[in-house]
Parts: C-alpha cells; sequence; structure tokens
C-alpha cells in the first residue's frame, strides 16, 4: 500500500467511464458541484504551479519585471490624456487618475480572457496525456491576470491618494466590485477557453471583439458623454444595462477616486457575473472530457 | 451505458468490459473556395475509425501486464483511456484505486525554466503532494545524475539528461496503479538498469502497473500477464511469455531466432508487399 496519505482520495471520474456520458451525470447538480470543489482542492498544487509559471513567463527576460504591469497602463494613460486633454479638452478633474482607475481593471478582464482563451489548445501535450481537471487551465490564468490586477492595485491606490484621491467608507466595497469583476471574466474565459478548441476561430474573433468591448466601456472617455438619445434609442441607458463592465467600471472610479457609493446598477453586473460563471464552467465541464481528442 | 454496480471483480485493480473508442476521421480535401463555403453549411463527412474495438480484460490488484502491439494497434488509445484522458465510446471502465501515467519524457517541461522548476511543475500535474516532493527531491536529482544542472534551464540540457529527468519524475509518482507508455528504455544501459531495478522495487510495493509498449522484451522481463492488440482487438491474453511469443512470431515471419531482419516492406513475411492498412 502508497505510504502516501493522499494517494487514497485521487478523484473518482479519474479513468472511471460508463459509457460515453460524463462520469458525474449520473449525481445531483448540487453533488456535482461539491465534487468539482473537491477535485479542484484536490490539485490546487498544480493550479498554484501553473499560476506562478504564467507569471514568470510574463516577466522573463525583460529587465524591468512586474514593473511593466504598472509602467504599462501609465504610459497609455499618458497617451489617452495627451489626446484627450491637449487634442479635445474633456470637463473631468485630474482626468489621468479617472483613466489610469478604468485602464487597472480593463487590462485585467482583457488580459485573463484572451490568455484564458488560448489556454486549453495551447497546452494540447499536457491534457492528452495526463487526466487533471481541466478548468485548471483557464483558471490558472485568470488567477496569474488577477494577482497582476491586485499588485498594480497596490501601487495606484497609495498613488491616488497622493494625487488627490479621496476615500471614504465605500473604499471597502472595492473588493465586491472586484469579485464581481473576477466572476464575469471567470464565466467567460471558460466558455471561450472550451470553444476555441472547436473553433480557432475564437481567437480571432475575440480580439476584434475586445476592442468593440473597449470602446463601448468608458475607460478613457465618462459615460455620460454617450448620446442619450440616438435613433429614438436612449444608448448611455442600453450600455449601462447591457455592458456590466461599464457599470463595473464607473464603480471602480466612484470608490477609489470619489468617496461616491456604488451605483445602483451594480446589481445588473452581479447577476450577469453569477449568470456567466455558471453557464460558463456548466459549457466547460460538459465538453472538456472531449478536448483531448480534438486539440 | 452507465452501470451503477461496478462490473468485474472487486478485488482487480482494473476492469475493462467490452470497450471501444471510435473516432470520426475528418477528411480534408482540397476545395475552391466556393466549394469551402458551400461546405460551411453542409455537415462536414466524417469516416467513422474503430481504434479500439470490444476490449475485455482485467489486471488483478498488484499484477503487472503488459499491452503489446504494431504502431496503430489501438495501444496507447487504450491507455489514454485507463488514464481518463480519452472518454471510451462504448463499454465499461472501471479503476480501482488512485491512478497516476508515467509521463513521456519531460512532458509539461518548460524549456525556459530550470530543471528544479520543471520538476515542481511535472510533480504538481501528476498530482504528486508537495511535502513528499520536498523530500524525495535531492534523491530524484541524484538518481537522474543531474546533481551540477538542476539549476540552469532545461533548454541547455542534451536529450538525455531530459529523458533522465522526466523518467526521475515520473517514478516519484506513488499512485497504487501505474500507466505507463514507452517510457522505459530511455539513457544509457547503465541508466537503463537502473530504471528497471526501480521498476521492480516499485512492484513487489504491491503496485498494479500496466506497461504499453511494443519493446517485447521489456513486457516479458516486467510483466505477468500481457494482452496483444491488433488493429484495435485484442489478439491473444494470458501470460506473459507466451503471448509475446505469439506475438513476435507472428512480426518476424517464422518465430523467433530465425529471422533476423524482416524486408521493411513485407514485415507480415508472406513474401508480397505488405497491404497498407497493416501499417
Amino acid at each position: 500500500m502508497p505510504a502516501d496519505p493522499m494517494a487514497g482520495d485521487t478523484p473518482s471520474n479519474q479513468g472511471r467511464w460508463g459509457g460515453p456520458s460524463e462520469p458525474s451525470s449520473n449525481q445531483g447538480r448540487l453533488g456535482g458541484a461539491v465534487s468539482v470543489f473537491r477535485e479542484l482542492w484536490h490539485y490546487r498544487d498544480l493550479l498554484r504551479s501553473l499560476v506562478s509559471r504564467d507569471l514568470a513567463v510574463r516577466y522573463r527576460r525583460s529587465a524591468l519585471g512586474f514593473v511593466w504591469s504598472l509602467l504599462n497602463p501609465l504610459l497609455m494613460m499618458l497617451v489617452f490624456t495627451i489626446v484627450f486633454q491637449v487634442v479635445k479638452p474633456q470637463s473631468v478633474r485630474n482626468y489621468p487618475l479617472f483613466v489610469l482607475a478604468g485602464l487597472l481593471p480593463w487590462n485585467f478582464l482583457a488580459g485573463a480572457i484572451s490568455g484564458a482563451t488560448r489556454s486549453v489548445t495551447g497546452n494540447a501535450h499536457l491534457i492528452d496525456k495526463v487526466y487533471f481537471p481541466r478548468e485548471i487551465l483557464p483558471l490558472s490564468v485568470v488567477i496569474a491576470n488577477l494577482v497582476n490586477f491586485l499588485l498594480s492595485l497596490a501601487v495606484f491606490l497609495p498613488l491616488a491618494l497622493l494625487l488627490g484621491a479621496r476615500w471614504n467608507g465605500w473604499i471597502f466595497a472595492l473588493p465586491l466590485v472586484i469579485l464581481i469583476e473576477v466572476m464575469i471574466v471567470t464565466g467567460i474565459s471558460m466558455m471561450l477557453a472550451a470553444l476555441n478548441v472547436f473553433y480557432r476561430d475564437t481567437e480571432q474573433v475575440l480580439e476584434v471583439a475586445l476592442t468593440a468591448w473597449f470602446f463601448l466601456t468608458p475607460v478613457f472617455y465618462e459615460l455620460e458623454l454617450l448620446p442619450n438619445q440616438f435613433l429614438g434609442i436612449d444608448v448611455w441607458r442600453l450600455v449601462y444595462t447591457l455592458n456590466p463592465m461599464a457599470t463595473l467600471i464607473t464603480d471602480y472610479r466612484y470608490v477609489m477616486l470619489y468617496e461616491t457609493p456604488i451605483i445602483r446598477h451594480t446589481l445588473i453586473p452581479f447577476v450577469i457575473g453569477i449568470a456567466l460563471l455558471g453557464a460558463g464552467w456548466w459549457a466547460f465541464r460538459r465538453v472538456a472530457p472531449a478536448f483531448a481528442e480534438e486539440v | 451505458m452507465a452501470t451503477r454496480q461496478m462490473p468485474g471483480d472487486p478485488s482487480d485493480a482494473i476492469t475493462v468490459v467490452s470497450l471501444g473508442k471510435r473516432f470520426d476521421l475528418r477528411h480534408e480535401r482540397p476545395t475552391t473556395i466556393t466549394q469551402e463555403l458551400l461546405g460551411l453549411l453542409r455537415p462536414r463527412r466524417t469516416e467513422p475509425f474503430w481504434a479500439v474495438q470490444d476490449v475485455t480484460m482485467s489486471v488483478p490488484r498488484g499484477g503487472a501486464m503488459g499491452v503489446i502491439g504494431r504502431n496503430g494497434s489501438g495501444k496507447s488509445t487504450l491507455l489514454k483511456m485507463l488514464a481518463g484522458t480519452l472518454a471510451p465510446t462504448t463499454g465499461t471502465l472501471v479503476v480501482r484505486g488512485s491512478l497516476s501515467t508515467l509521463l513521456q519524457l519531460g512532458a509539461g517541461f518548460h524549456p525556459d525554466f530550470t530543471g528544479r522548476n520543471n520538476v515542481w511543475l511535472s510533480a504538481a500535474l501528476l498530482g504528486i503532494p508537495e511535502a513528499r516532493m520536498r523530500a524525495g527531491f535531492d534523491d530524484l536529482v541524484g538518481f537522474a545524475e543531474l546533481e551540477q544542472f538542476i539549476d540552469i534551464p532545461i533548454k541547455y540540457y542534451s536529450a538525455g539528461m531530459l529523458a533522465r529527468l522526466g523518467f526521475a519524475v515520473s517514478i516519484s509518482v506513488d499512485a497504487e496503479i501505474l500507466l505507463i507508455d514507452e517510457v522505459l528504455g530511455v539513457g544509457d544501459l547503465a541508466f537503463q538498469r537502473k530504471c528497471e531495478a526501480r521498476m521492480r522495487e516499485m512492484m513487489s510495493g504491491g503496485r498494479t502497473i500496466v506497461i504499453v509498449s511494443h519493446d517485447a522484451h521489456a513486457v516479458r522481463s516486467l510483466c505477468d500477464t500481457a494482452v496483444w492488440l491488433d488493429r484495435g482487438h485484442v489478439r491473444a491474453a494470458g501470460p506473459a511469455d507466451e503471448v509475446v511469443d505469439a506475438y513476435e512470431a507472428s512480426s518476424l515471419g517464422e518465430g523467433p531466432g530465425t529471422v533476423s531482419r524482416v524486408h521493411a516492406a513485407d514485415v507480415d513475411g508472406d513474401g508480397l508487399p505488405d497491404d497498407p492498412d497493416d501499417a
């Protein structure tokens, strides 16, 4: 018998199949969710290793390393500031901080989603050989980007205070806003990672889609700039309702810069976040058994 | 279909009942753009191919079974189903106990990382607990004979060094059932001996082992039973010696020893060029 205490509790669906259906299909929905988390817990070392590999790869052979994840948005901020202050002056006070508070959460979303989309196809050699919960691949990318985001916030927040941002109790709502974004990002990441296995078109379309999404999100402008009457449509309200990131980015600014309560619309991204996370995870699990023959 | 009642003898580590795997091969013929666009509307034409069909076998706990057969006979497909990376199309598969795969030489290794980092990553991939890895790390590096090079990126390693590191990580796995796919026979002769000795040690520790190989020697010396796969079907099963003898006799025409070289185009020894389907 193995001396290893872990050996006994290896996840039950390892190599145990009853026909073409997935192994956990005869459990209740709730039982399925519990076993998913138990399995992920069992593989936490792998998740941690992949996250640190991801972070290490990102800064390998660059002299400035982590500094880049802050320097990059700073330079982008400079570009936007020049364009929108010099070329077309805006009324926003402290525009550089305003842009940065939008860019950091946006970069987290864009980086995580585009990385995660390639995560399964990019690790074909692992999927083919060993069994492990496939969720680990997109999840590790999301977590690595989250770590990066949190580190950049840790630098941004003191900087913002120094440059005139003001906080009140609502700063404590920041984790909630981050949590909602994480749910949205994870849900979309899982969906696209799975879709990309079957249709590599996904990663091509994604680039355009992310650019379009970026412009529909008030990262470098105030949402109020959008017309509230265009062909009879209230664009302003439409974007707030349909684009959860519009609400979230506004929330980030309110709590981090303006001592303002997060806006009432926040319930919508919260619900969208839960729905996306559930749907993304469910879809991913459903098709994951076919990954090994498709990648 | 799914059976709640597990088939097979509960003292077996692995039970496989009429297992089958069908791949739908897509034919990608060169087409014109118009045809390509029209094709988007129609379902892609596929041809079913049974890589493994109607395989029934069992491995007793503590047993060592070899799976032999020519290239394309379905050995690796079978192993992947046992490992849980491929879902079977038909049949039932029951694995009783924790299971691990001996990775084919350093899958998961990243060229830019040091040997040390790669060992940790591979260990996590194989599900080796960190505490065990920490305790066994120096032994592992010693086994791979890489003490001097463990902290340099593996892109500077020679092929032999990589192979040794991959094998050393693999054998640190401590699962009840081990699946081994052609990982034997790496490195020089001395290292191979060491590997075989290590395998025997693991087997005497009560582990169940399934070895997939076309190396008849390895199967004969390490396994007590064997299954010979031929085009996805079980052609023979039983004591390892007998099955390997039959397999060698078939591949070499007249039996072991009598034919030392076979013309590449006439492997089945019938004097005629081989049917391409045989390959």
